[in-house]
């Protein structure tokens, strides 16, 4: 199994399971799948998990958790989570997605394509990099986090919601990443933005 | 009519308390995870008929049983209990050291959520193949997705919470 090739380039996402449109409905099920996937992006990857529509429906909310602002810095810092736990699992749809979030919010397209590039050994300023060792411990050893854990946040000043809001985006995408990585796979994208 | 919170069931009541108020910050958080909870547990009629919710629970201790995940664990052996599933099934899902061989659905079942629970970056569109060919339906093969990607999530929520929680 080759090192997948992570990138902050826009990507495709080639299903592996059939497309619930595709799929032998009844009239009014296909009628509510399509009015959800109207004007997404993604597209097909939603209407993969449209096959079983109540549990996307429902989980389409918890995607939106925002527990602190939606002010840049903060937003950038909960993508960096969500791009942590990306990296870790090798989704490399979800970290293109979630690594040009961070570059955006951040200002800082090299800082994101550096650890992109490097992974969890990346060169990162002192806040980025308390972001990632937690992100990382809580996507690889979630019972063992801890109290003790949190303090380098903290004494960074970072409040409780702000934490949560970051360690629960990073927790998201354990579920994404599942998600993404085992009902289809990455490609480069062919049509031009 | 209040519905049970979960994550507070998980956290136990010590936690629970240590985070209420910050849970409380955003109410409808709660609500929406809950939400998720009951569409992926207690599946519509068609949805059950593509994974039953006896296979439901076992998927979700076995996941949460990768990383040893304990009190995440109880819970879903608890709810499988109590919707009839035999202990000796119970047992044989937390021993993750143990694949299931009694029939093609089940084991096929079991062998796919410990590849994708544990190196979800290694399964391919073989393992789909093979989940259909075992007999599962499209929507059972994003059910069963979708249970381990709930429980990946929510031991997580737990285990910061509960980090959270704690006295400083």
């Amino acid at each position: 199994m080759s090192e997948p090739q992570f990138t902050l380039d826009f990507l495709d996402w080639i299903p592996w399971a059939p497309r619930a449109i595709d799929t032998d409905l009844p009239p009014e099920r296909r009628a509510e799948i399509e009015a959800f996937v109207e004007g997404k992006n993604a597209s097909d990857y939603l209407l993969v998990l449209a096959n079983d529509f109540d549990s996307l429906q429902a989980r389409a909310f918890v995607h939106r958790h925002v527990y602190a602002t939606e002010e840049p810095t903060q937003s950038g810092y909960r993508e960096l989570g969500a791009t942590t736990t990306s990296r870790i699992n090798g989704c490399v749809f979800c970290a293109s997605v979630h690594a040009r979030h961070v570059a955006n919010y951040l200002k800082n397209r090299p800082l994101a394509q550096r650890f992109l590039d490097q992974g969890l050994e990346a060169d990162l300023p002192v806040m980025e990099r308390a972001i990632v060792d937690v992100c990382a411990k809580l996507t690889q050893e979630p019972e063992s986090m801890a109290g003790a854990d949190l303090q380098p946040l903290r004494d960074l000043g970072l409040t409780d919601i702000e934490i949560l809001d970051i360690l629960n985006y990073a927790a998201f995408f354990a579920n994404a990443n599942r998600l993404m990585l085992t009902l289809g796979e990455p490609a480069a994208q062919k049509k031009i933005r | 009519m209040t519905r049970i919170d979960v994550i507070d069931a998980l956290l136990g009541p010590e936690s629970a308390a240590a985070v209420a108020e910050l849970r409380g910050q955003k109410p409808e958080l709660a609500t929406q995870m809950q939400d998720y909870y009951d569409a992926v547990f207690e599946p519509a009629l068609d949805s059950a008929e593509a994974l039953a919710p006896s296979e439901r629970w076992l998927i979700a201790v076995r996941t949460a049983a990768h990383t040893q995940s304990d009190t995440v664990v109880d819970w879903y052996a608890e709810q499988a209990r109590q919707s009839g599933v035999a202990d000796v099934d119970i047992a044989r899902a937390r021993d993750v050291t143990t694949a299931w061989n009694d029939n093609p659905r089940s084991s096929a079942i079991v062998k796919h959520v410990d590849l994708i629970v544990t190196h979800p970056v290694d399964s391919g569109r073989a393992d789909i193949e093979a989940l259909a060919d075992a007999g599962l339906t499209p929507a059972g093969i994003v059910a069963l997705s979708q249970v381990v990607a709930y429980v990946s999530y929510q031991l997580r929520l737990v285990a910061a919470l509960r980090a959270l929680g704690e006295p400083q």
